[in-house]
């Protein structure tokens, strides 16, 4: 799907230049949108907002570490057109995305948020041992520190993705399950 | 047409909310407490005509067989169906059918029939043009032209009813819009599907449940954009469409007995409160949402709890248990040292509610399911379930390894009301 001007974002601007120029810079960015890229942003016509917050831990998920972690990384937040989300982590080092998970009424355009990452996915055998995990709910795929993640049913799919390679320091999927 | 309607989806999703519940102890069935949902389901006992064609059909997990396939699949339950050309003996029965309590609607592979055999195609009304229907599934996307015949399974037949044959990217039909393949893998093959089909039991009419994009397509290329058919050529619930015991579903397997078998058949039966052997009089039944969902509590968190045959394995999120990584499968596994037993409550927090179903399930080790002996010739394997590393979800997904020794009901929605209503008990009690 091309990546076009956001509709939204001029409709919710009212410096229609303003808009324009963000829309035109944020194009240029959103080109590389994806897991392993830049986050997520208003440039991408599907999504209908986005919110960026540092990661705060819950307490009684409170881990050696986290305090390091919570500097490490933030959440860009995205929701789409359909109503599904879109978590983004975001590597604040690089500000790069190490690890998406997406939840929600339909599948997120996944070509846009897996980026570099989508055609091994797609691509990957469903089973090398003589039987797999049957059914049409689920995908996965983990190789080259590459795992993707797909489940749901129609009304309520949800699914997640990692680079390995590209998590901050100090950061371990256990840090992300307790970061909010 | 799908973002508008998912939008409205989430908003009732917000609207009815979760939390709440707890209740009795029971586990399963609990054929004390009928619930007020379970007597308003379909035909009722109350005097309407027993149906008396045969409405159920074996259904059997023993690795799929199907089409083209190289290798054999865990934990699906395969049908046959019958197609034909409406109103004619013009008829070709396709086995291993996958029969999903998590969606809806008959979609086939086109390299499970054969060339010879064609039925008429869906076209676009106003220029003629064949129509492309683009299913989402988790675990990837179904494309192809949708056409029409007449369904049979057991003694019930649906007349002229819409059914996609994906065919992903074959030659006879134009290729998937990038608006339809940049969302997942296309089942383009029996193999990519894992059978020759999927048969959506989960609703009847409603085509807001079948997650399906429709396109206006030539030969060679289709619009970039979603157009909206008429109803009736949309994928439906091929049971709500019977002429009799189409009022609902119900899928009942035995248990297994050990750590798997290499194979298990169950029944799947038409029609609930139709006749002798669909009767929910002693079944607690819980409003659902959509597709054999609902509102569930679990670790003392709300969440949707997901009954789907079509996940081969439970699906769980957070669970106090340890994971493992078993060779040759590209999941994290629950790999607790014991069979460990979990338990939720389904709960519906809008009115009339009912009485929450509190269902008890078992996590056992995969890594000893699935490489103890016997494994590589055992395609049913109960109690597996694996992690969603990051809790993507927030679902609970009971799939088919928990639904041996369980039988699920589905009573469709009546007279315009969204969502159907669920039923589950331990077969045999």
């Amino acid at each position: 799907m091309a990546i076009k001007k956001s509709q939204s974002a001029f409709k919710h601007s009212s410096l229609g230049h303003v808009a324009v120029a963000a829309a035109m810079l944020a194009v240029s960015l959103s080109a590389h949108a994806a897991l392993g890229d830049f986050p997520l942003s208003g440039a991408n016509k599907h999504v209908m907002g986005t919110r960026t917050v540092n990661p705060t831990f819950s307490a009684f998920a409170q881990a050696p570490g986290a305090v390091v972690a919570a500097s490490a990384f933030t959440i860009n937040s995205v929701t789409l057109d359909t109503g599904t989300t879109v978590k983004e982590y975001v590597a604040t080092a690089t500000n790069r995305v190490f690890a998406i998970v997406w939840n929600g009424p339909s599948l997120p355009n996944l070509r846009e948020i897996l980026g570099a990452s989508f055609d091994a996915y797609v691509a990957a055998p469903t089973g090398p041992n003589g039987q797999h995990p049957g059914g049409p709910s689920s995908r996965s795929y983990s190789a080259n520190g590459l795992v993707v993640h797909s489940h749901g049913i129609p009304g309520h799919f949800a699914g997640y993705a990692y680079l390995s390679a590209a998590f901050p320091a100090g950061v371990t999927l256990q840090t992300l399950r307790q970061a909010q | 047409m799908k973002k508008t309607f998912c939008g409205a989806l989430l908003v009732a999703l917000a609207l009815v909310g979760c939390g709440g519940g707890g209740g009795s102890s029971s586990t399963g069935t609990n054929s004390s407490n009928q619930s007020s949902q379970g007597a308003n389901n379909g035909a009722g006992g109350g005097g309407n005509p027993a149906s008396t064609a045969n409405n159920t059909v074996t259904v059997t997990v023993n690795g799929g067989k199907y089409s083209g396939g190289t290798y054999n699949v865990m934990n699906s339950p395969m049908v046959s169906v019958t197609l034909c050309q409406h109103n004619t003996s013009n008829c070709v029965t396709i086995p291993d059918i996958l029969v999903d309590s998590g969606s809806s609607g008959l979609v086939l592979n086109a390299a499970a029939i054969p060339s010879s055999f064609n039925l008429p195609a869906e076209t676009v009304q106003s220029d003629g043009n064949p129509i492309g229907a683009c299913t989402e599934y988790g675990g990837g996307i179904a494309w192809g032209p949708m056409v029409t015949a007449d369904v049979q399974m057991a003694g019930e037949t649906a007349e002229s009813v819409p059914v996609e044959i994906a065919g992903g990217s074959s030659s006879s039909f134009a290729a998937a819009p990038s608006a339809c393949s940049d969302y997942g893998t296309l089942f383009s093959s029996s193999y990519s599907m894992g059978a020759n089909g999927i048969l959506g039991i989960a609703g009847d009419y409603n085509i807001s449940y079948t997650g399906t994009n429709y396109y206006d397509c030539t030969s060679t290329t289709c619009g970039s954009s979603a157009i909206a058919p008429d109803s009736t050529q949309t994928l439906t619930g091929v049971i709500g469409k019977f002429a009799s015991d189409n009022n609902g579903a119900i899928l009942s397997f035995p248990a297994i007995t050990g750590n798997g078998a290499a194979s298990m058949t169950g029944t799947l039966t038409f029609g609930l409160n139709t006749q002798s052997n669909n009767q929910t009089a002693n079944v607690p039944m819980v409003n659902g949402l959509s597709n054999s969902s609902m509102e569930a509590q679990y670790n003392n968190e709300n969440m949707i709890a997901i009954l789907d045959s079509g996940s081969s394995n439970e699906i769980l999120s957070s669970a106090p248990m340890s994971t493992c990584i078993v060779s040759g499968y590209s999941v994290t596994w629950f790999c607790p040292s014991s069979d460990t037993t979990q338990n939720t409550s389904f709960v519906y927090q809008g009115s009339g509610g009912g009485t929450p179903l509190n269902v008890t399930f078992t996590v056992g080790n995969a890594q000893t399911l699935l490489t103890q002996s016997g494994s590589t010739t055992n395609y049913a394997i109960p109690n597996l379930a694996e992690e969603d590393e990051l809790f993507s979800s927030q679902y609970l997904d009971l799939g088919m390894s928990f639904l041996y020794g369980h039988t699920l009901y589905i009573g469709y929605p009546l007279n315009g009301a969204p969502n159907p209503t669920i039923g589950l008990t331990t077969t045999g009690s």
